[in-house]
């Protein structure tokens, strides 16, 4: 016992974490000359996890996904009324109508909406305010349409505000103009099961990491741009029905309304988008309904789980500098690369098993600092008795 | 009585119970060419379909189908073949691995990827300009047609022997025919093709393999959409009577192009140029939808004339 708690040992581990909390103040954006840290600017950890360990998620069968192509706005009036003909609970509209067009089609259409009360229409959000936290503009699609739906805003946070990030949360309500209003997957889960809805808005969560299920193939799918495919639907009945833009799935792609997510092949770096966007709501409607969320470790905990296993690697080490310095800088290394899959092991069985999210950058940050806050913490301490000495 | 209608209850729950407890997996996903065969009965199979013990799936070529077995798990087809509930069920099983599995698997792999992985050198400094299509096409290559005589054309390439291939969403070849000439008119009722369809084409050069159009596609509009949008158009046409020729033509194109009908829309465009041929809004106008069109080639041609 005696061994392992050294005072030593506990300055080193607070001296690197120290060290840490200093490069907090440093204004440079050095990361800048960092192609490494460029690269992989737009990467979490946990994207690892989802793109290559959680293909065996089960299919969601309340939701289908289907695909409106370049239908027109008559084409998707009779679309949305055969749909409904098998009398879903709530149909979700991927689709913003901002302008009127021809009046006979934008007159079936409005039937379409308007018929069983139970659409529910995207809208955007734009112009926040950084001040106050609100968004100043919505952005919804024509009256007609508008008051014949329920509404709910389509955005998702990127990064940089683009489709080039990756999208790996939700924001499940939103301020515009001091009220509150809920995303597009929130508004269509209070139809559908108000018991879901209502654990969402207990969590009281700014921000909720998406717990992704799969793309279209854990889903429903139904191109609906082929009538063909819109016979026999008995199964739509009391499920949700959420109609997007899907190019030609599964034939190819097409770079429309589609995003990066977690569950990209390719984990970090460059590659193609890999989910439209109609696909990523159904993910968070999903979820929503099954309850699925990822939790944060609380910021304390991880920061006292960090600093027991940096103090751990310090004794380790020092154990192996008594026994055989020699072998010191390889056993060293082999620690480390052991550890940091053990550490990342651990982490995914957490995330997965028990959808609880750690960050494991301050864990290998430190371990990365122990040599210098060893080496920074012996000037110190020699600083200090030479300072003592000359007092005495 | 009590008894009669208990037992007919216990029959019904019994026979409910056994449907459903052979049910194997739900098609979640059907694209293409899938057959659904039980008691040697052969069906199209369709999204929401229930499998059971004994039936078996045939999946065409270029097709796709997606299911969920009773456990949950997906399984998705992409291959061509026959596929019985057996052969499905060791698929979906053989997929069941651990995470620490997978883990460990993956963390392997990451090592042994070693420095001879680069011997094999795959990917080259430099474009393939055969593998790009080299053939442009003259016609959008995505578009709506209201009836069933369609032109089709593109650019000449050296060699002037093309291959036309019509093909049905699912790739099946509907209509082929070698020519020398770089556009062909199909009569899709002579070719017994149906409305509110959609086809794809592309051109083949004989003299050069690798050299063809994309892949193109149109949709042939059902009759009552197509009837709808004439009257439209004719109702359009009567409001605005009284305008100059050139932009009646314009609003003319403007309307099919919020119908989609491309080629439509670049034949108005068209003849308002002709009506208005010093009218650089118009030419901007018809630049931009060529351009939207995919038709980059003629639209570059005049963008001489709008300088």
């Amino acid at each position: 016992m005696k061994k392992i708690v050294n005072l030593k040992y506990v300055g080193i581990t607070i001296t690197a974490f120290v060290i840490m909390y200093l490069f907090t103040f440093i204004p440079v954006n050095l990361g800048f000359f960092n192609p490494l840290k460029s690269a992989l600017y737009d990467f979490d950890m946990n994207d690892l996890v989802f793109s290559k360990f959680t293909s065996d998620k089960n299919a969601d069968t309340n939701v289908v996904v289907v695909n409106i192509g370049y239908l027109n706005r008559p084409q998707l009036a009779e679309l949305i009324t055969k749909i409904k003909s098998y009398k879903p609970k709530v149909v979700g509209l991927d689709i913003l109508f901002k302008d009127n067009k021809e009046p006979v089609g934008d007159s079936k259409l409005q039937d379409a909406i308007a018929l069983d009360g139970n659409t529910v229409i995207v809208n955007k959000l734009t112009a926040y305010n950084n001040q106050n936290q609100n968004y100043d503009t919505l952005i919804t699609s024509i009256s007609r349409f508008g008051n014949n739906a329920f509404s709910g805003y389509a955005n998702l946070p990127s990064k940089d505000g683009s489709n080039l990030t990756t999208i790996r949360m939700f924001k499940p309500s939103a301020k515009f103009k001091d009220s509150t209003i809920n995303s597009f997957a929130a508004s269509v889960v209070k139809i559908f099961d108000k018991d879901s809805y209502n654990n969402l808005v207990n969590r009281k969560s700014d921000f909720e990491t998406i717990n992704y299920r799969g793309n279209v193939d854990k889903f429903y799918y139904i191109d609906g741009t082929n009538p063909d495919n819109l016979n026999n639907l008995d199964f739509i009945k009391n499920k949700i029905v959420i109609l997007g833009f899907l190019g030609d799935y599964p034939v190819y792609r097409i770079f429309e309304d589609i995003f990066y997510t977690p569950l990209n092949d390719n984990y970090a770096g460059k590659t193609y988008p890999d989910m439209y966007g109609v696909v990523i709501h159904a993910n968070i409607i999903s979820m929503i309904l099954h309850k699925d969320y990822i939790n944060d470790l609380p910021t304390w905990i991880e920061l006292l789980l960090a600093m027991l296993i940096c103090y751990f690697n310090i004794v380790l080490l020092h154990f192996i500098k008594k026994k055989r310095v020699d072998l010191l800088s390889l056993t060293s290394l082999a620690t480390k690369t052991v550890e940091f899959i053990l550490i990342l092991f651990i982490e995914m069985e957490i995330l997965l098993n028990y959808n609880l999210k750690i960050s494991i950058t301050l864990i290998l940050a430190s371990i990365v600092l122990i040599s210098d806050a060893e080496a920074i913490y012996e000037i110190i301490v020699e600083k200090l008795k030479s300072l003592k000495t000359k007092s005495t | 009585m009590k008894k009669l209608f208990f037992t007919l209850a216990l029959i019904v729950l019994y026979y409910n119970v056994s449907i459903c407890g052979d049910m194997k997996f739900i098609i979640l996903t059907a694209n293409g060419s899938i057959t659904l065969t039980r008691n040697s009965n052969a069906t199209v199979a369709k999204v929401g379909e229930k499998i059971f013990d004994n039936d078996k799936l045939k999946v065409g070529k270029k097709s796709y189908l997606n299911l969920a077995y009773q456990d949950g798990k997906t399984l998705e087809i992409k291959s061509a073949g026959s596929y019985n509930t057996s052969k499905l069920i060791t698929m979906v099983n053989s997929k069941k691995n651990s995470s620490a599995k997978k883990f460990s698997s993956y963390v392997l792999a990451q090592f042994v990827k070693s420095v001879d992985d680069l011997g094999d050198m795959k990917v080259t400094g430099s474009v393939e300009r055969a593998v790009k299509p080299s053939i442009d096409y003259g016609t959008p290559y995505n578009t709506n047609i209201l009836d069933p005589v369609v032109t089709l054309c593109w650019y000449p390439v050296s060699g002037n022997s093309y291959t036309v291939k019509l093909t049905d969403v699912s790739g099946n070849v509907l209509y082929s025919k070698q020519l020398s000439d770089t556009s062909i008119t199909l009569n899709l009722q002579e070719l017994n093709l149906s409305r509110d369809k959609s086809y794809k084409w592309s051109i083949k050069n004989n003299k050069k393999e690798k050299a063809i159009t994309d892949t193109c596609k149109f949709h042939w509009l059902a009759k009552g959409t197509a009837d709808s949008i004439k009257k439209s158009a004719g109702k359009l046409l009567k409001d605005i009577d009284k305008l100059d020729h050139s932009i009646k033509q314009t609003l003319l194109a403007s309307f099919y192009s919020d119908n989609k009908l491309y080629i439509d829309m670049l034949e108005a465009y068209q003849r308002a140029i002709v009506l208005s041929p010093d009218n650089k809004t118009i030419k901007l106008l018809y630049y931009n939808a060529l351009n939207k069109t995919g038709l980059t080639r003629t639209a570059s041609s005049i963008k001489n004339q709008l300088n």
